[in-house]
């Protein structure tokens, strides 16, 4: 009793056990279905033919697995469906990269009363009293599309928009509202958007549902199609039931021809050989959509990733790159704001002189207009005064006398405005001596004429001790150098040299030799004539100002002209050594 | 006209300008001669025979100051009257200095022209008075200047006979002889002549 017992559980166990291997034997497959009207409609309609389908294998077993559009092409990608059954023309949007054999095109097609998202297709609404009546009026409004990838949802009225010549964003903004499908009619409905891409017989079974109104919607676009629904694009019809990579062949093959062999069964659906899909792939590609044109960003991702290396060092240097011109901007910028204060200090220095050039000239003018003036004032009083004396002296025609005062007053007039006009010239001058390092005043000067002409090069050679101070009036000696140089400069100098030339006690000179023939006679002979001038637009003051600066410096401007056999002239700024505390002074010994 | 006036010279480069002073200078009774510039003043003119000259200062090839230095180096006995029409102050100081009799800026008035003639007229006169007794003076032997030197001392012909070695006979005719050739009648007149002739002019 105890065997056969035993016995009898061991028999058991190796029954349970073949009951098992067989149970493992068995095959689970994924059967993913759009579920454009949610999971449980999906249920309803599709649970009964995958049990039939469970019941055509002993160990194979289809489960459903309602898909929504946004998950599809994940689920797709993730392997988490064996099949697919969707609209092949959905598929043919969606970039899952993924592999599909088409087995069977559904053709269960009730074409009298259609369901939504059964026919692929788009209708394009408004409000009725939006007014709106032609595609081509929708620039500039808002409207509403279930999903990017969504081909009758949003793609195939998205061309009726293309074709029309509108653009996304810049004619037009979307609002994509995702499943359910029911949203884009109802945010047209509630007047949130102008107008609505809706799957081909939504507001018909809206409709139908009782939650819309069609009386209040107006399609736009309307195209004649063979359903019952209205439409404003062609139909594509063709769910199609499609095998992923993982199923073996020998499976599909025999799921195929299985589906169409039975045609008997009428709740069961009806299939019919795949339909080719060329005209979707047309449609996508008008309107840029096809997978295989999108992939260029995905090419791009998958060759950086083939030359990582490569990628990084091409990047790196670009990176070092961009620092280099960064730092040499810097560098430049920095360069520039120098040259900028530079050119700034110049031009401050260039002001100054031209201030004083400016108020020299006025000096000059107005003391020569005064001499000038004075000679017929002098004229007219000596004739006036010796007539009025006549007349007092022989006591004839008295009555004049008068009038001769009168002629005497208003010449003390003018005598008194050319008095004040000579006070003025002389006045605006600051005469202020401070010790002046010779070298360096030379070397202001010359590097302030060389940027005024740097057209026409003057090689300017200075022989001046860098020591040599002298107690004199800075902004005269500046003045009088750059006059004397620029006069070489226009002269056509193309050699000046700068000296010191040594006079008797008191006196040092700086010389000025250029090599622009020199000076006529005439001009040694009587060298500081006013208005005297050979150019087209002097005013022939130049020398008479340096003279006279010169003099009031205490020392004088000397003319000649070479000796040592150069044509050229020399000019000397004699100047008066005077006396300064600062040991290393004045230093004038050669 | 002035009968017994020393002879006036306006130099001016300015035709006008001359015209009108030679007008004015005629107006207040003198006369002058004009002069168009240094060059020719100095060719024409007698600078020894003493008078007044009115110089410009801005003048082609002569300046007034050149001239004016022409005419001291020559001795000359003229009294200077500048007459400019660009003064400063530092000019007319050393033209002063250097003994010109006034310096006026144009354009002068009469009274002012006036007083300034006057003045140089008179130093005119001391000029060539002084140019006479300075030509005396040279006249005198180098014994006779020795005893009016000493006389100038305010000596006694004794005192200057001893200090001479030699007689007072011999001393009071040397100073009689000096007092002949110096043009002169008594002491006071003699010191005051042999004072005048060794001033510089």
């Amino acid at each position: 009793m105890k065997f056969s017992c035993r016995h009898f559980f061991r028999i058991l166990l190796l029954l349970w056990l073949a009951a098992y291997s067989g149970m493992l034997s068995a095959k689970t497959w994924y059967v993913g279905i759009l579920a454009p009207r949610g999971v449980q409609a999906a249920q309803q309609e599709w649970q009964p033919w995958l049990n039939w389908l469970s019941t055509q294998w002993e160990n194979e077993t289809f489960i459903l697995v309602p898909m929504q559009l946004a998950d599809a092409e994940q689920m797709i990608a993730d392997k988490r469906v064996n099949f697919v059954l969707a609209p092949q023309a959905q598929f043919l949007s969606m970039k899952t990269g993924v592999e599909m054999r088409w087995l069977a095109t559904l053709n269960r097609m009730d074409m009298a009363q259609p369901k939504a998202a059964e026919l692929v297709g788009s209708a394009v609404w408004v409000r009725k009293d939006s007014g709106l009546q032609d595609i081509a009026q929708l620039r500039g409004k808002t409207i509403a599309a279930v999903q990017e990838n969504a081909f009758g949802g949003f793609l195939l009225g998205y061309k009726l928009l293309y074709d029309a010549q509108l653009r996304e964003n810049r004619d037009y903004s979307l609002v994509f509202t995702g499943y359910p499908i029911d949203q884009t009619l109802l945010l047209l409905d509630r007047k949130q958007v102008d107008a609505a891409i809706a799957p081909l017989c939504l507001m018909e079974e809206m409709q139908s549902r009782g939650v819309l109104d069609s009386a209040q919607f107006q399609l736009l676009h309307p195209v004649n199609n063979h359903s019952a629904c209205a439409g404003s694009t062609e139909l594509f019809p063709n769910w199609s039931l499609a095998a992923l990579p993982d199923v073996p062949d020998s499976l599909a093959t025999r799921l195929g021809s299985l589906l169409l062999q039975n045609q008997a069964d009428v709740l069961l659906p009806g299939w019919s050989p795949v339909v080719a899909s060329t005209r979707v792939e047309e449609i996508l590609h008008s309107i840029y959509r096809h997978p295989f044109q999108q992939s260029v960003w995905a090419g791009i991702k998958n060759w950086v990733n083939e030359y990582k290396t490569w990628v990084g060092i091409t990047l790196l240097l670009v990176a070092l790159s961009f620092l280099n011109y960064a730092w040499v901007s810097w560098l430049a910028w920095r360069r520039q704001k120098q040259i900028t204060q530079a050119y700034e200090q110049m031009r401050t220095y260039e002001r100054m002189m031209m201030h004083a050039d400016r108020l020299n000239i006025l000096g000059e003018m107005a003391s020569g207009i005064a001499h000038e003036v004075n000679q017929p004032v002098s004229v007219i009083r000596h004739y006036a005064e010796g007539t009025r004396y006549r007349l007092q002296k022989q006591q004839t025609h008295t009555e004049l006398i008068p009038v001769l005062d009168k002629v005497i007053e208003q010449v003390e007039r003018i005598t008194q405005i050319i008095e004040n006009l000579r006070k003025w010239a002389k006045s605006e001058r600051n005469d202020q001596s401070v010790p002046v390092n010779i070298a360096q005043a030379v070397a202001k000067s010359v590097q302030f004429v060389r940027l005024q002409n740097d057209r026409h090069p003057m090689n300017i050679h200075i022989n001046i001790p860098a020591d040599l101070v002298l107690l004199t009036v800075p902004s005269v000696i500046e003045q009088v150098l750059v006059n004397s140089l620029l006069n070489c400069w226009q002269q056509q100098a193309t050699q000046v040299d700068m000296s010191i030339r040594y006079f008797e006690e008191p006196f040092l000179g700086i010389t000025i030799a250029d090599n622009a023939g020199g000076f006529s006679q005439e001009q040694l002979e009587f060298p500081f004539v006013p208005f005297r001038t050979n150019k087209d637009q002097g005013l022939g003051l130049g020398l008479v100002i340096c003279e006279r600066l010169m003099r009031v410096i205490g020392g004088s401007l000397l003319l000649d002209n070479r000796s040592d056999g150069i044509a050229g002239a020399v000019v000397t700024l004699k100047l008066p050594l005077k006396k300064h505390s600062d040991p290393k002074g004045v230093k004038a010994s050669s | 006209m002035k009968p017994d006036t020393l002879p006036i010279h306006i130099v001016d480069d300015d035709a006008s300008v001359r015209e009108a002073l030679l007008y004015l200078l005629q107006s207040l009774g003198y006369d002058a001669q004009t002069w168009p510039d240094g060059r020719s003043f100095l060719d024409g003119a007698d600078i020894g025979k003493g008078g007044v000259v009115i110089l410009d200062i801005r003048m082609p090839h002569l300046s007034g100051q050149e001239l004016y230095q022409l005419l001291i180096e020559a001795k000359s006995t003229l009294a200077v009257i500048i007459l400019t029409g660009h003064a400063d102050v530092p000019m007319a100081v050393e033209m002063l200095k250097k003994g010109v009799v006034d310096f006026l800026q144009k354009p002068v008035a009469l009274a002012q022209m006036d007083v300034a003639l006057e003045n140089a007229l008179a130093q005119a006169e001391r000029n060539l008075l002084c140019c006479r007794l300075r030509s005396l003076y040279a006249s005198l032997s180098p014994r006779e200047k020795q005893v009016t030197e000493l006389v100038l001392q305010g000596k006694t012909n004794r005192m200057i006979a001893d200090e001479l070695y030699i007689a007072v006979r011999t001393v009071e005719v040397q100073r009689a002889s000096a007092m002949q050739k110096m043009q002169v009648d008594n002491l006071p007149e003699f010191v005051r002549a042999v004072n005048q002739a060794c001033m510089k002019p």
